[in-house]
């Protein structure tokens, strides 16, 4: 144990020992909303007198624990109407809070709030909470709302330009987001190679971004947690939801199979895009199908049983001799039980797996890669007072890594099946993550994770020279492919390599006045796992690689300062933060690296760093019948990888270069106005310094072939990206008091037309012999129309 | 063959607009290009040696023909060097012939002078498979105007073999045996535009070591259309086997050339389309 891991314990100890005088009780339940028993997340809890209070956890509950007492509680949610009861604390109590939608008691125009208020006084910082609503405003390409697309608008998210998959947060790579459905790992979050995502609206509560700051409950993943919590289903009545779309049209069904006790949620969205893919004729397919569901049981007071699964594929078929089938598959176990008012706990049994599948005939071959991994997680919630929450718990995930395997696809197919060797990973953590208010002006959160992980044996292991699998060809100046001196053959039984990482996370938030706080954090992450991908934006096709001998597990140090404010009684709010990270062991290719159906991969990779550092600033208008938000990002995110020895050049000659999401000004606002009880008008403006990008230093000639080359990487710049998106929502009259309510939305996607340039290729034209630029432009105007409904 | 997946993957996803756009470019300083790729015959008693020597350009430049001041040939196990000469003053394109014994066994060397500057370039033969069968078929593939070609080969059994397929027209693509090692192996082959009825086809097959594998691996990926979108890889420089012997230990911005000596037995098959 060093010096600062010292430091924790012993700060822990002094917490955990911290006695309390006076006779306390605890006031603890669940909130839910009155129509649908759907839990709430994020309720403050409020007790004005104390200047105290709490919010409720991930599902519905709350505890706060007070000195004996009258009470006014407030309970407050963006949306709902505020509820203030006057509580007799003189026992420990249970009270459960029903809210109410505004909506349904105001009869003029509804203005509600956007769901996402500022938490000045929380140390948690670096996060942004979205809610659905938000979501389905947003205006986006064919009028799809889109989860994914919607977290591009905030500052210091981006991606690597239209039809990317994924998403980058502060300048980190996508792998390195943990984005969690129910608690379960979905790697693959992109439809359609990025153009959609895979989470359907209609069935998310809640989403949560954590950008830094991340508190010891999460890890495995560097940049960022994306957290999205499905709805639990209406336990009180039966409702219907869905929408139909350009692309795709969806069907969500929720209800009671026992009252008030066990509820059910089915979600199912598919799309028609061949349709509109005109490129494909009639033979051709290129669809997404996805399906959540989930049951709700509410044993007693004291136990919750939730079973959710997740089950999406995107198909593609060209003729019959090219078929690419890929998606994520989820089950999920969860089981909330409260030992006591003070101690919440989850224990969460969980299965996930991404699968990738391909057909290609016309070469005689089926190929299948994907990753399965088996995830129990127990989490407890201690609330010990109301200024101190301890959060502790322990988290085993197995993985199994299929890198492909090949099989001919028919009879005069020469191919031979083979299967790459399959690896095997186990990640072990244990956290305790700690909510402390010390003060009136200063609170602390701090905490640690101890992440173990242990790469299993497999059938067949490379043994290299020196242990070196990379050569360093001094004469040609290139790297390339060692050729092992042997094969060991481990088994399953031994471990290959293991790591410990002691991940600490603190941060604190130190109240100025009512209106204003400054707050700052420091995270160190472990990430054991690597997407292997050479792209400037991974595709569905790359496959995940765990650490090991040759690759060593990346680790982030991130630092984070802000400054919160918020402005005219919370109408407005302002948040400002500069962060700085850097990323050890951050993987990287050899020139002309060949990552797909590579059985060897330690031969192309080397170990490099990262950094991103940037400035973010987010003012949001909260309330009334103009919402919105305007994000501003000034950020820098570069890698390199030196030599490993004097004489070795490194890749791109050793030297920091941008990487393919680096976009240095990034500028997104988005804006609503409810025009009046029919029409609501939403906008989006975003502006990006453009993508990096390297054009030919030269060219020459070999065989008949004209081969521009390159300098050094990402040097040039795509130029700025810019557009306009607007939507206009229709709410017919005729809603009024009738069950069927609908909702037309009209959207236009890249208002004036822009040709934003999504690459620039450099080649020779084949008809005319002349060198040519040619830009590559996804997306012009794109207008589209929705239908929504619900009875 | 991976490149195929890849290619495939990359093609149907961006269904987008292309227009030509003006770009400042910027520019290298001019290098020598080496295009001393030998194709060996074996039913042939002797072989030509042809290569051609450039000078770089930017990429909107123009490529002119290099003047080299010497360049011969040589086979480091013994016997004298062969002098390539030039086949017209000013074309670039120097010529011998060798016999296949000094080809097929030994390391041979090529060695140039340029400008005052010495270049040197070491390869060994490398042997290939025959094609058993090429004919054309009637599949299509994206936009149905594709011509598809089928080519069936064994590969050869107990060694690892990389090959490098010369479709003609300026089109390439290299396979490696990883998963058909010894196995009679079949594939198709698409043409992006309709070619038309009695043009003649002619497709080779070369071997070529693993070096030299990803060398042009690279360059097709390079110089093709390549419309890859966000699925871009990085672009290289693409050093080849030229060596500048007289710069050798400089600085890392030496005096490189750029192309590739490589000696490579080859089949060669055709057909006229129907």
């Amino acid at each position: 144990m060093n010096i600062r891991t010292r430091l924790f314990f012993i700060l822990f100890l002094f917490f955990c020992l911290y006695s309390f005088p006076q006779q306390k009780y605890t006031l603890s339940g669940s909130i839910s909303e009155v129509a649908s028993n759907e839990t709430l997340i994020g309720v403050t809890v409020a007790i004005a007198d104390l200047r105290t209070g709490v919010t409720t956890n991930e599902y519905g509950f709350y505890s706060i624990t007070l000195p004996e007492g009258v009470y006014n509680i407030h309970v407050s949610y963006l949306g709902f109407q505020d509820i203030i009861q006057k509580i007799e604390l003189s026992q420990d109590r249970k009270v459960n809070f029903q809210m109410r939608e505004e909506a349904e008691v105001l009869e003029e125009v509804v203005v509600t709030d956007s769901g996402e208020r500022l938490d000045i006084r929380k140390p948690q910082m670096s996060v942004n909470t979205m809610a659905v609503e938000t979501i389905k405003k947003i205006p986006v390409i064919l009028g799809e709302a889109d989860v994914i697309k919607s977290i591009l608008l905030l500052p210091g998210v981006t991606n690597a330009g239209e039809g990317a998959s994924g998403f980058n947060v502060r300048g980190g790579s996508v792998d390195q987001n943990l984005i969690l459905l129910d608690e379960a790992t979905i790697f693959n979050s992109s439809h359609l190679f990025g153009f959609f995502s895979v989470f359907n609206p209609d069935a998310v509560k809640d989403i949560k971004l954590y950008k830094g700051g991340i508190p010891a409950r999460y890890g495995g993943r560097l940049s960022s947690v994306l957290d999205i919590f499905q709805k639990e289903g209406n336990s009180k009545n039966f409702k219907f939801n869905g929408g139909i779309g350009a692309v795709a049209s969806r069907l969500l069904a929720e209800g009671p199979i026992v009252k008030d006790k066990i509820a059910f949620l089915v979600g199912g969205r598919a799309s028609y895009v061949h349709l509109f893919l005109p490129l494909f004729d009639v033979d051709n397919t290129a669809y997404f199908y996805d399906l959540n569901t989930k049951i709700n049981y509410k044993l007693n007071d004291k136990n919750n049983i939730f079973l959710s699964g997740y089950f999406g594929r995107d198909v593609f078929g060209i003729s019959e001799s090219f078929v690419n089938t890929y998606g994520n598959a989820v089950g999920n176990f969860r089981w909330n039980h409260l030992f006591s008012d003070k101690l919440f706990s989850n224990l969460s049994l969980i299965y996930s797996d991404y699968y990738y599948g391909l057909k290609l005939d016309f070469v005689g071959f089926n190929w299948n890669s994907g990753i399965q991994n088996f995830n129990i997680k127990y989490d407890l919630k201690h609330y010990i007072s109301d200024k101190l929450q301890i959060n502790y718990g322990l988290n085993n995930i197995y993985y199994q890594f299929n890198p492909g395997k090949i099989e001919p696809s028919n009879s005069e197919s020469g191919i031979i099946k083979e299967q790459l060797i399959q690896k095997y990973a186990n990640e072990f953590a244990a956290y305790i993550d700690i909510e402390h208010s010390l003060t009136e002006n200063l609170s602390l959160g701090y905490g640690i994770r101890f992440s173990h992980f242990t790469r299993l044996g497999q059938e067949e292991l490379n043994v290299y020279q020196n242990d070196n699998p990379v050569l360093f060809n001094s004469e040609l100046q290139i790297y390339q492919e060692a050729e092992p001196i042997e094969v060991s053959t481990p088994g399953r039984s031994e471990s290959l390599a293991t790591f410990n990482n002691l991940e600490p996370r603190i941060s604190l938030a130190y109240t100025i006045d009512a209106n204003s706080s400054i707050k700052a954090s420091y995270t160190r992450l472990a990430q054991y796992l690597h997407l292997l991908s050479n792209t400037n934006s991974p595709t569905p096709l790359d496959v995940w690689t765990p650490s090991g001998t040759f690759i060593k597990p990346q680790l982030l140090d991130q630092s984070a300062l802000g400054y919160f404010r918020t402005l005219s009684e919370g109408k407005y709010s302002l948040e400002t933060e500069v962060f700085y990270k850097t990323i050890k062991n951050r993987i990287d290719y050899i020139d002309g690296a060949n990552l797909i159906a590579n059985d060897a991969i330690e031969q192309v990779i080397l170990n490099g760093e990262a950094r991103a550092y940037g400035l973010e600033l987010l003012l949001r208008k909260n309330e009334g019948r103009f919402q919105g938000w305007l994000a501003y990002t000034l950020s820098k995110s570069e890698q390199r990888t030196p030599g490993r020895t004097a004489t070795e050049t490194g890749i791109n000659a050793g030297q920091w270069y941008s990487t393919p999401y680096d976009k240095p000004h990034d500028i997104s606002v988005f804006s609503s106005y409810e025009l009046n009880k029919k029409w609501s008008i939403n906008a989006n403006f975003v502006y990006q310094t453009g993508q990096p990008t390297n054009y030919p230093i030269g060219q020459f000639e070999f065989q008949s072939l004209t081969v521009p080359y390159y300098g050094l990487r990402n040097e040039e710049r795509l130029p700025d990206y810019h557009r306009i998106d607007v939507s206009a929502t229709l709410t017919p009259k005729k809603n009024l008091g009738r069950k069927w309510q609908a909702e037309w939305v009209f959207s236009v996607y890249n208002l004036y037309n822009r040709k934003n340039a999504a690459a620039i290729n450099f080649n020779r034209n084949r008809d005319n012999g002349v060198n040519e630029a040619v830009r590559t432009s996804i997306f012009g105007i794109v207008p589209a129309v929705t239908y929504n409904f619900k009875f | 063959m991976k490149r195929v997946i890849f290619i495939l993957l990359v093609s149907i996803t961006l269904t987008a607009c292309q227009d030509v756009v003006d770009i400042d470019v910027p520019i290298d300083s001019p290098r020598l290009v080496i295009d001393a790729l030998i194709r060996v015959d074996e039913s042939e008693a002797d072989t030509k040696i042809q290569v051609k020597a450039s000078i770089s350009s930017s990429f909107f430049g123009t490529l002119v023909p290099a003047n080299l001041e010497r360049i011969t040939l040589t086979n480091e196990s013994g016997g004298a060097p062969l002098v390539l000469t030039e086949t017209g003053s000013g074309t670039g394109i120097y010529q011998t012939y060798a016999n296949l014994e000094f080809l097929k066994f030994g390391t041979l060397q090529l060695s140039i002078l340029h400008d005052g500057q010495s270049y040197s370039a070491r390869t060994k033969y490398v042997p290939s498979s025959p094609i058993d069968r090429l004919e054309q078929g009637d599949g299509t593939l994206f936009d149905g105007t594709e011509t598809e070609i089928i080519v069936v080969f064994t590969d050869a059994p107990d060694r690892t073999d990389f090959y490098l397929f010369d479709f003609d027209f300026g089109e390439y693509l290299v396979s490696e045996d990883t998963f058909y090692p010894g196995q009679p192996f079949k594939f198709s082959y698409f043409y992006d535009e309709e070619l038309k009825p009695s043009m003649e086809v002619n497709v080779s097959i070369l071997g070529v070591d693993k070096t030299f594998y990803n060398y042009m691996n690279q360059l097709i990926a390079q110089s093709s259309s390549g419309d890859q979108g966000p699925f871009q890889t990085p672009a290289a420089t693409v050093k080849g086997n030229i060596i500048n012997v007289t710069e050798i230990n400089t600085a890392a911005e030496n005096n490189y050339a750029l192309g590739y000596f490589a000696v490579c037995q080859s089949f060669e098959r055709s057909l006229i389309i129907e």
